[in-house]
């Protein structure tokens, strides 16, 4: 069970539409990239894995969210790579909704 | 030619050699594959080489075309730092340098280019660099530490990313090109319009229309004399002019080359037991010297190696840093398109590009998002605005 010692709020996601993606800054995190995709928030490091991409700036579209700048894509739930040029994963963090809000509560 | 297909080599450890190797064990071929590589280095990608290498940001090995781990996983033998010296067809069998003879049932050559070299007085000197390995990328980030000024003959791709770097720590930079705009060769006038505008308010001077006459400087370069009198000044010189087909062995072995190993659409040679893939191979009317070209290669290689259908091409797909911008090509582009700048915010916007009713490419700045949609609309019969309105992100500003 976890406590409320280890969540983070990021803060609403009420207005985040189905396949869209953005960025959100949490303190002792790295950037990270919260998205809508299959009716569900997922959230996952910014960064891409290949270089120096921001995620947010990318297309999020069946279940994945692909690089901008090379058009690598990693599955939006495991951060598992799926399109080439990309080959490792990304991490990816665990949510908890409460009250409207969204806090995260760890690396998964 | 033999039927039974037990052992493949694979000449080139760059972008193309690695993926034949990996799209290979992916089609469930269970026989040897052995790579030949003249560097010692696992393959790895070379788009980064240009960009975060060069700067310094991260190592060529950062981004490898396979896992490290991946060849000993798949059984893949590398004989790195060991180039191969000749093919000797009748035998079925590479030499090495080393004096090895190494035997094949399909050979696929993946050779790559070399830098076309500057045929000018003064050439040979200190300090004048191409850029096509990760030990170049090494050296020309060593010297642009203590680089005054920098000069880049040829205003190409890489030409223009090594003077976005160098701008960028505040050094002088000039880019002499021959013809008369720069990115002239794969970049329509407007796209290469936009990107030459944004180097000039980077402080990047670009001289079109100049020939060299010589390059002086004692034993180490100071100056390029262009053929008008101009004198530019510079300690660090990048030739960035083209590049041509490493061919040598197929030529010598008898394959047919025509500026590059001629191939038919499933990558075959003129020996039917030879494959030729990325930036080597030509196929109708050019080679193509891209990543998704050596990607594209070495999946329809192994296709046809494997006796399976070939896999569809995507349209042809090429990216580039400038200045700051990503900057991105799919499809194809020739004078007299009909073309559309469309805003999507402060330094994001697309080209679009439409022939005949259907959209031919786009050229997308800061715009990635919309590069997988795009890419699928084209060669579809569209007008401007069902281009704009099938595109969500498109929103017509």
């Amino acid at each position: 069970m976890l406590s409320d010692m280890d969540l983070v709020r990021i803060g609403k996601a009420d207005d985040l539409q189905e396949g869209e993606i953005r960025r959100v800054s949490v303190p002792g995190y790295e950037p990270l990239a919260l998205c809508r995709s299959g009716g569900r928030l997922h959230l996952f490091a910014d960064m891409c894995s290949h270089g120096m991409a921001s995620l947010s700036e990318g297309e999020v579209a069946d279940g994945q969210v692909f690089c901008p700048f090379h058009g690598g894509g990693f599955d939006v739930a495991t951060g598992m790579p799926t399109e080439r040029p990309c080959t490792i994963p990304i991490n990816v963090y665990a949510l908890v909704e409460r009250d409207g809000d969204v806090l995260v509560a760890g690396k998964m | 030619m033999s039927d039974r297909v037990e052992r493949i080599v694979i000449v080139g450890a760059g972008q193309a050699g690695g993926r034949a190797a990996s799209e290979l064990r992916g089609l469930g071929f269970a026989g040897s594959i052995t790579i030949l590589g003249d560097e010692a280095r696992l393959p790895y990608e070379r788009p980064p080489l240009s960009k975060v290498v060069l700067a310094g940001d991260a190592r060529a090995e950062d981004a490898p075309v396979n896992p490290a781990a991946f060849y000993e996983e798949q059984g893949i033998e590398l004989r790195l730092d060991d180039p191969a010296c000749a093919i000797d067809r009748a035998g079925s069998a590479v030499s090495l340098g080393s004096g090895e003879t190494i035997p094949y049932d399909r050979l696929i050559l993946a050779t790559g280019v070399r830098p076309r070299a500057l045929r000018v007085a003064g050439a040979d000197m200190a300090g004048i660099f191409s850029l096509r390995t990760a030990a170049d990328a090494e050296r020309i980030g060593a010297s642009l530490a203590t680089a005054r000024s920098v000069a880049i003959v040829g205003g190409g791709f890489v030409g223009l990313e090594v003077a976005s770097l160098a701008s960028a720590r505040g050094l002088p930079v000039t880019v002499i090109e021959r013809a008369g705009r720069c990115l002239s060769r794969v970049v329509p006038p407007l796209a290469a319009g936009r990107i030459a505008a944004r180097h000039l308010e980077r402080n990047v001077r670009i001289r079109c229309d100049a020939e060299i006459a010589a390059i002086t400087g004692d034993g180490r370069v100071e100056h390029i004399e262009l053929a008008d009198g101009e004198r530019v000044a510079a300690d660090l010189v990048i030739v960035g002019i083209g590049s041509r087909p490493q061919d040598d062995l197929a030529l010598a072995a008898g394959l047919a080359c025509a500026d590059g190993v001629l191939v038919d659409a499933r990558g075959r040679t003129s020996d039917p037991a030879i494959h030729a893939i990325g930036d080597v191979a030509r196929h109708g009317a050019g080679r193509h010297e891209s990543w998704q070209n050596a990607e594209h290669g070495a999946a329809r290689a192994a296709s046809s190696i494997m006796g399976l259908p070939l896999p569809a091409d995507d349209a042809p797909w090429f990216w580039t840093d400038q200045q700051g911008w990503n900057v991105q090509l799919v499809g194809a582009f020739v004078d007299g398109d009909d073309v559309r700048e469309v805003s999507l915010g402060p330094e994001s916007f697309v080209h679009l590009h439409v022939r005949d009713g259907r959209l031919a490419g786009a050229v997308l700045f800061n715009a990635g998002r919309e590069r997988r949609k795009l890419t699928r609309m084209i060669g579809q019969a569209a007008s401007f605005d069902q281009i704009i309105g099938q595109q969500t992100g498109l929103g017509v500003a």
